[in-house]
């Protein structure tokens, strides 16, 4: 086991270096902090019924129930802390507590503090810097200002957050910290999802590194499935939107009213089929090793409300936001006022995540924007279940459309160089002429491979993919098969469109 | 783990052995419009490079052979040079990269025998292993299959299509075929290519950085030294390009002095054709009119060949 995490240490050091080796120094400052902060987290402290070993054992009674921290919960927390202290068999004095309290905040500041300083000085310095200019030239002064050239590390914005998860759950006791250093760095550096995701919680995949692994047919099996439908959305579906979509994007202005609508569409695809390709590859890699990572996309564009999107859509980073920032804001049991600050914080500091442009936070405003009155009206939980039937009824139809084209509306804004390209985007598909003139309509190609995605995604929706679906080798093998050469058929070759999460 | 290996081994050769039959399906009519990856030697218009061949063949002992992309057989007009009384021949071919250039120095260079090369060097060629050259090679070549060890270069699967598409259901088509020159094009023995198109404005670029490959540039030197051994006088050129292609070019200074490095280390003599004044004539980005020819001609000429000292 040992030498299953020191080699796949190894290799993902070598996966990441492949791209700059001088960046190796962060990911391993990163793990060195948090692994260090881990250990000065302890001793474990519950302020949850169950507490999860990093060995993955339930250290509680499995019998009792997880209780999700709300601010009721978090209100009786010093009670429960102490608590756990007499269950324990230790009844330290209060000063004791008091100052194990600050140092075990002090260490978990540190964490913070040090990979969101990481992410602030990487990825938003030069934003922070240009944006204060502009805001100060508001005022008449003309600041000079000067920016750093840097280069933004690849998957910086995941590994940090991945990393933050395990410091904030040490110390709030959800999770015993580990001792072993290379299980640790490896969690951290996992090379199949260090780049793009999904963000794992440590909880779920650190265990896991504490396993002796061996290779299961299913589990391998299922891997491959995973990863070739996740080529087939990578570079059928992503890559060809990608040759419609850049043009358009790019020539906004001379584009037609429908090329540009048809350029907003075919983006929502292009991103889903990029981020949610990636997600699936990433998934299966891990499977073949024996590992489970947790689901990042279900069918998101089968949704019926914007609610029911963002619990399909990157469901990695959504749920991280809810856990460790929604929730400890006071979530929705809080007055109404408070719940919708809440909601806006959530989305605009998540589409903040994503990029150092106003766009990625015109884009987390929308979207608040569009979730608040389902909120409001008490429907944001309207459709936790999916509808089971293989026909869609009317009314589902309607919604699912509806809610598409909405968030289609919002990618414009995550697409577009400034927010005021996105505005003039639109206001460009009624001012010029309806019809194509210069880039003309997607190739049949496209045509064929979307529908044929969007119908075997409808099928497959409730297991990782539509592959999973079929039972009987006689079926499963043309399946295969037939998903092979359509990539062979209709894939984008040549060369490479990086994948768009790469870049957050 | 031994039943996946065999289970992916079996798949691996399943979809191995019934591959020809995707080629197949891939040009039935109707199909052939959803398989971009397909198909492409029967819909190409590579009537000029299989004319050119053509002419290459009964032509011998010239005095200059040109050499590199559409830019070279679009813009170098052997007629330029009869004043001289010089024979010359122009053997560029679209997007002619080094890799291709060697295999057709390889083929003519003997029958030609000629006493100077003029070799156009467009560092785009040098940042890819030249697809486009490729299939308008096999397209109209019947020696195709001695293209076989550039396929590990390409990215790209077309090739690597077109290739096996050639092998087993292409054989006679393209090479026995109508020959289909574009309309505004004219083919002038001796290997040019005359356009009609008038001259365009064109539209503003996005920067690019044009990396050149390593491996093109080991063959471009290798090529080199072979011409230079055999002392044959060997002049290069970068052909003149529109000021807006030229300006989104965010290297081009580094591209440069790799060029005029080599030619230093080989002693031969080196022009950038956009460091003068020449007329704003071209049709798209890189492709000059008739009148931007004759202008460019002119200039390349009192640049290399003013003392006509071949």
């Amino acid at each position: 086991m040992k030498l299953q995490n020191a080699f796949l240490l190894l290799a993902s050091y070598v996966f990441y270096g492949w791209w700059d080796w001088r960046f190796l120094g962060l990911i391993i400052a990163s793990s060195a902090v948090d692994y260090y902060c881990g250990l000065k987290l302890g001793p474990v402290i519950s302020t949850k019924n169950r507490v999860i070993s990093t060995e993955g054992r339930d250290l509680n009674d499995g019998s009792k129930e997880e209780k999700e921290i709300s601010p009721s919960a978090s209100s009786s927390r010093n009670d429960q802390r102490t608590r756990s202290f007499r269950q324990e068999g230790e009844i330290p004095n209060s000063n004791a507590i008091l100052s194990l309290f600050q140092g075990r905040k002090l260490y978990l500041t540190i964490s913070l503090t040090f990979n969101l300083g990481l992410l602030a000085f990487f990825k938003y310095f030069n934003f922070f810097i240009e944006s204060a200019a502009d805001f100060i030239s508001l005022f008449g002064f003309q600041p000079h200002i000067s920016t750093l050239n840097l280069i933004l590390p690849v998957g910086i914005s995941f590994y940090t957050f991945q990393t933050l998860s395990y410091s904030i759950d040490v110390y709030r006791g959800n999770l015993k910290p580990t001792k072993d250093l290379i299980a640790f760095f490896t969690f951290v550096a996992f090379f199949p999802q260090l780049v793009a995701g999904p963000i794992e919680r440590a909880s779920n995949l650190l265990p896991q590194f504490f396993k002796k692994r061996e290779f299961e047919y299913q589990q391998g099996s299922d891997g491959m499935k995973l990863i070739l439908w996740g080529f087939f959305k990578k570079m059928v579906i992503a890559d060809n939107c990608a040759l419609v979509v850049n043009p358009i994007f790019e020539n906004y202005q001379t584009a037609s009213g429908l090329e540009l609508i048809m350029g907003a569409i075919l983006f929502a695809f292009q991103i889903y089929g990029d981020f949610s390709g990636y997600s699936d590859i990433a998934i299966g890699v891990a499977k073949l090793f024996g590992f489970d990572l947790m689901t990042n996309f279900r069918t998101p564009y089968f949704s019926r409300d914007i609610a029911e999107f963002w619990r399909r859509w990157h469901i990695s980073l959504s749920t991280w936001f809810r856990d460790y920032v929604y929730i400890p804001l006071g979530g929705s049991r809080v007055p109404k006022a408070k719940a919708i600050r809440n909601i806006f914080i959530v989305f605009l500091v998540s589409g903040f995540w994503h990029g150092a442009n106003w766009t990625f936070i015109a884009w987390g405003g929308i979207h608040a924007a569009m979730f608040i009155p389902i909120f409001l009206i008490g429907k944001n939980r309207a459709h936790l279940h999916d509808g089971e039937h293989l026909i869609p009824s009317f009314r589902e139809v309607i919604q699912i459309a509806s809610t598409f084209l909405l968030v289609s509306v919002a990618w414009v804004f995550f697409r577009a160089e400034t927010v005021g390209d996105a505005v003039d985007y639109f206001t460009h598909i009624f001012r010029n002429s309806l019809f194509p003139t210069s880039y003309g309509w997607f190739g049949y190609n496209i045509r064929l491979a979307l529908i044929l995605f969007i119908l075997l995604e409808w099928v497959g929706r409730f297991q990782f993919n539509w592959l999973e679906r079929i039972q009987g080798k006689w079926y499963r093998y043309p399946a295969y098969i037939s998903t092979i050469y359509s990539i062979l058929f209709f894939g984008v070759f040549g060369e490479p469109i990086e994948f768009i999460y790469f870049q957050f | 783990m031994k039943r996946f290996f065999n289970k992916f081994i079996f798949l691996f050769f399943v979809v191995v052995l019934f591959y020809p039959m995707l080629i197949f399906i891939s040009r039935v009519p109707f199909v052939d419009q959803f398989s971009i990856n397909f198909n492409k030697l029967s819909i190409r218009k590579g009537g000029n490079t299989f004319l050119r061949f053509q002419d290459a063949d009964t032509t011998q002992n010239i005095d200059l052979l040109i050499l590199g992309s559409s830019m070279a057989y679009r813009g170098v007009d052997p007629r330029a040079f009869d004043s001289l009384g010089l024979a010359v021949f122009n053997l560029g071919t679209s997007g002619q990269t080094p890799m291709q250039t060697r295999f057709l120095i390889d083929k003519y260079l003997y029958k030609l025998n000629p006493k100077s090369v003029l070799w156009e060097i467009s560092p785009f060629t040098f940042t890819q292993a030249g697809s486009e050259s490729f299939l308008d090679l096999i397209s109209v070549r019947k020696d195709y299959q001695e293209m076989a060890y550039m396929l590990p270069y390409f990215k790209d699967i077309l090739p690597i299509n077109a290739f096996l598409d050639r092998l087993l259901f292409n054989e006679l088509e393209s090479t026995d075929g109508e020959i289909m020159l574009d309309k505004e094009d004219v083919y002038i023995k001796g290997g040019f290519v005359e356009t009609r198109r008038k001259a365009e404005k064109i539209p503003k670029l996005e920067e690019i950085s044009l990396e050149m490959l390593d491996f093109q540039k080991e063959i471009f030197e290798s090529v080199l030294d072979s011409l230079v051994k055999r002392n044959i006088k060997v002049y290069l050129f970068q052909s003149p390009v529109s000021e807006v292609y030229f300006s989104s070019i965010q290297n081009k200074e580094t591209n440069y002095n790799y060029i005029l490095e080599i030619a230093n280390k080989y002693d031969v003599e080196f022009f950038d054709f956009n460091s003068i004044e020449l007329c704003d004539c071209f049709y798209d980005e890189i492709h000059l009119t008739k009148d931007g020819v004759e202008d460019f001609n002119k200039e390349l000429i009192r640049v290399f060949f003013k003392n006509n000292d071949m």
